[in-house]
């Protein structure tokens, strides 16, 4: 009969080795025929090896073990193994697919091992079953739209990282845009229109051709005798106009 | 004359600030260290135990230290620098055991500076982003150097790191350093400073100035 393998990515030696030495003791016949520590290692074991059975820790280096598991899906049957992440663990619950919480409980690695064996005996379900959960838990957790975070601006002191937040404005100064922030102003090369593309719509508004707001830093927007909207802050002293063509965004104000 | 709009521009800002300040008592209070260092750990130590008895207990121990340095700085509205960096040495102990020649680490701070008060848990939080989303992620993992230093009337303390550095379209890191920025801000105003930087040649360098008073 032919012999089951599986192979065991974890990033921590301690556990690798445990968790061999327990399927060793629990599961004679398995054979394990590789190990990895990350994700990237992983994959090629995948390919080169063809196991029967992956345990995949999911917070691997590298890729994580579920984009392993993506592109390991329908070559074999995966076990992840996870610390308290109460987000995974309630998708596998509702899934029923297989997942065991770091530490591994004796009993819960016995009940995985019986799991297995008959998932074995008829793949063909399980591994459908599978994609569709991985296709489900991808859009939650991997695919969420990705806004600019950070800002890289070249500096005398090496390139600084600004967090979004912390920024107030962003206006079109001759060739480049000035980036406004508590600690002063400075200068990247990014076009306003750009911008306007990669940060996020409902943090960051454009209230005139040349100028870009964080909404979430604004103090108080008045409106004057002329019916022109300004945009105060709190800590600087400067003011923005809202141009004509913008001013329906702070209409309803 | 008199302005309503100035006082009500006063006021909101007022507001905002005893705003914030509740706030962070609160989440400092309510803090708990990161469950995932707990549990991986542990786990950690529980896959030790048959095999290497000895390197289980001495983890053990290293994570016992950890917890009552942390105890400790959570109790005090002020502790010193030498404080903070003892919390930081306990962890990242513990840290090299599991991650083995994945951590590589250096804690260098002067003597000038160590005794010069500081609140509690603002660098320590800096060296787990810096573990969590610099070091961990990176297949062959990296080095940590935490220094301090005075500089005329200001002290300044780095924590650099040669992990995978910050993604630009990711907010991973962004929490946690917001919230020491509004600290530093709240308790020493312009003279609070937090500056990030990408290492090189990879990796994240968070530099924390404050004025140095003398005491």
């Amino acid at each position: 009969m032919k012999r089951i393998r599986a192979i065991i990515v974890e990033d921590e030696e301690n556990l690798r080795h445990d968790l061999r030495k327990r399927l060793a003791s629990l599961w004679p016949e398995l054979v394990i025929c590789g190990e990895a520590e990350d994700g990237i290692a992983a994959v090629n074991l995948v390919e080169d090896l063809a196991p029967d059975v992956a345990f995949l820790d999911i917070k691997l280096p590298g890729i994580s073990g579920i984009d392993v598991a993506r592109k390991a899906a329908g070559k074999c049957l995966t076990v992840f193994i996870t610390a308290y992440d109460r987000y995974a663990v309630d998708a596998f619950e509702n899934e029923a697919v297989d997942y065991l919480l770091k530490p591994i409980a004796d009993e819960r690695l016995e009940k995985m091992i019986e799991r297995l064996k008959n998932k074995l005996s008829s793949p063909a379900t399980y591994l459908a079953e599978m994609s569709t959960l991985l296709e489900r838990i991808d859009p939650r957790i991997l695919r969420q739209p990705e806004y600019l975070q950070w800002i890289r601006v070249p500096h005398k002191d090496g390139i600084r990282l600004i967090s979004v937040q912390e920024i107030f404005y962003f206006k079109a100064t001759d060739k480049y845009t000035t980036v406004r922030t508590k600690q002063g102003e400075f200068l990247i090369r990014k076009a306003i229109r750009d911008l306007v593309d990669e940060l996020d719509p409902n943090r960051f508004w454009r209230i005139h051709r040349a100028t870009i707001v964080n909404v979430e830093n604004i103090l108080i927007v008045e409106r004057s005798l002329t019916g022109n909207y300004h945009i105060r802050f709190s800590d600087i002293q400067e003011h923005l106009t809202v141009s004509r063509a913008y001013t329906h965004l702070f209409k309803t104000m | 004359m008199f302005n309503a709009n100035a006082l009500i521009t006063d006021k909101i800002k007022r507001l905002d600030l005893d705003k914030k300040r509740v706030e962070i008592q609160l989440q400092i209070l309510q803090s708990q260290t990161e469950p995932h260092f707990l549990i991986n750990t542990l786990s950690n130590v529980i896959s030790l135990l048959d095999a290497e008895p000895q390197k289980a207990k001495s983890m053990l121990r290293d994570f016992v230290d950890f917890l009552r340095a942390s105890m400790s700085v959570r109790r005090s509205a002020v502790i010193t620098i030498s404080q903070e960096m003892e919390l930081i040495r306990c962890y990242l102990r513990v840290l090299k055991i599991r991650m083995g020649n994945r951590l590589d680490y250096v804690i260098d701070v002067d003597e000038a500076v160590l005794g010069h008060g500081i609140p509690p848990l603002l660098i320590q939080p800096i060296v787990e982003n810096a573990i969590k989303h610099g070091l961990e992620p990176k297949i062959e993992g990296g080095r940590i150097e935490i220094c301090g230093c005075r500089e005329n009337d200001l002290i300044r303390l780095e924590v650099a790191d040669t992990g995978v550095g910050i993604d630009i379209n990711k907010n991973a890191n962004g929490t946690g350093l917001a919230n020491v920025r509004e600290r530093l801000q709240l308790l020493y105003g312009d003279r609070g400073k937090l500056v990030i930087r990408e290492n090189a040649p990879s990796g994240v360098s968070a530099v924390i100035e404050m004025p140095y008073e003398k005491n």
